[in-house]
């Protein structure tokens, strides 16, 4: 089964869930390598640390029509928020965040 | 009755509650770097209402953590000064200034209040701007809003519709029934409670950034349009507002890069949500 990468608050993430990313502090020092198996001792390090986000793997149980369905109803409401005119910064921010929704559902 | 003009506004601030005398306390030591976490502490311990909220608040974040936290030392010393503060800070202006009524929903307000201090934290720390104070002014932006409903419900609602029916912004609406918007508002409440002048300032140009192209202003102005693109409070109009060039280009920003940045503010923001009950 595939596998999607998302970002939680460590207060949300389950022991047992597995690091996608690589985690530093504030200061740039590796604190744990991707791959990291987070279980209660390295999550209750982590917020002690002050790390307030987490990129773990989950197992993706959508099916194909799910996911075209979640990827159509966010470029409907990325089109809807963005409404109407405003400045070229504007259109690169837009264009910016449509990308960004787009890798998110899949 | 007609609302207040702008320049009455002031005099109309004490119908708002004051600020908590820690919440002074805390905006007046964001640029100490040295203060220390005994005088923070005794200052928090002093208001019950706020220790209270600070360490359910404490606790909700640190969920994961083996022992609970039980004060507001321990809450410091476990989950570190500068996210401590931050949660004091919220957690003391939502409940302080839980308005609201009908057709002004104030928890709304401070979703979305808290939204830009997520953004300006993050955008901060990538631009070398204090993210402290990038996250108190965040957090402040719209308290405006707050004086204008405060001091006239009705007006500030008839605003709000206008808004709605109109798909206006809302300076623009309130333009039209006050003749003067909430980063005005803003900017007077902010002089008379002698906040920060990097504070008050970004309050004032949040929405006009260019009139006075100051760091903090850009920086807010940024924060909230990004808050409005990535949806966070979740209004169900939603409409993200203009973005300035100027403000972009003052920043440094490059979309493409700071993009890699968007789902960590999300995941940010929906653990500071989870800690306040927002």
């Amino acid at each position: 089964m595939k596998l999607r990468t998302l970002h939680f608050a460590p207060a949300r993430v389950t022991p047992g869930m597995e690091l996608a990313k690589a985690i530093t502090d504030r200061d740039g020092h590796a604190l744990l390598a991707s791959g990291t198996v987070l279980d209660a001792e390295i999550l209750d390090r982590l917020i002690r640390r002050g790390v307030e986000s987490v990129a773990v793997f989950v197992q993706d149980t959508r099916d194909e029509e799910t996911i075209a369905n979640e990827l159509r109803l966010a470029e409907e409401r990325v089109g809807a928020i963005f409404r109407g005119p405003g400045s070229p910064a504007r259109a690169v921010l837009h264009a910016a965040v449509l990308s960004y929704r787009r890798e998110s559902v899949k | 009755m007609n609302p207040p003009r702008l320049d009455e506004l002031p005099s109309y601030a004490d119908t708002l509650p004051s600020l908590p005398e820690v919440v002074n306390y805390l905006i007046r030591s964001l640029k100490d770097d040295g203060a220390d976490v005994d005088t923070i502490a005794s200052h928090i311990n002093a208001d019950p209402a706020i220790t209270a909220r600070l360490l359910a608040a404490a606790n909700s974040v640190g969920s994961g953590l083996s022992s609970r936290i039980h004060s507001a030392k321990q809450a410091f010393i476990v989950l570190g000064v500068d996210r401590i503060v931050g949660i004091i800070l919220a957690s003391a202006l939502i409940h302080r200034f839980d308005a609201g009524g009908t057709g002004f929903d104030a928890r709304q307000l401070w979703r979305h209040s808290l939204g830009v201090a997520c953004c300006a934290r993050v955008l901060a720390e990538q631009s070398g701007i204090n993210p402290d104070a990038a996250f108190t002014a965040g957090l402040l932006h719209d308290i405006g809003q707050l004086l204008m409903y405060t001091t006239s419900p009705l007006d500030y609602v008839q605003a709000l519709e206008l808004r709605r029916n109109e798909d206006i912004s809302i300076v623009a609406a309130e333009y039209a029934v006050f003749g003067y918007d909430h980063a005005q508002a803003g900017q007077a409440l902010a002089h008379t409670w002698k906040l920060p002048r990097d504070i008050e300032e970004a309050i004032s140009a949040h929405h006009a950034p260019d009139e006075s192209g100051t760091e903090m202003g850009n920086l807010i102005h940024v924060s909230e349009v990004l808050s409005h693109a990535l949806d966070l409070g979740e209004q169900p109009n939603n409409l993200v507002p203009d973005l300035s060039e100027l403000a972009c280009a003052a920043l440094g920003l490059s979309w493409a890069k700071f993009s890699g940045h968007f789902a960590e503010i999300e995941a940010r923001y929906d653990g500071l949500r989870l800690a306040l009950g927002l």
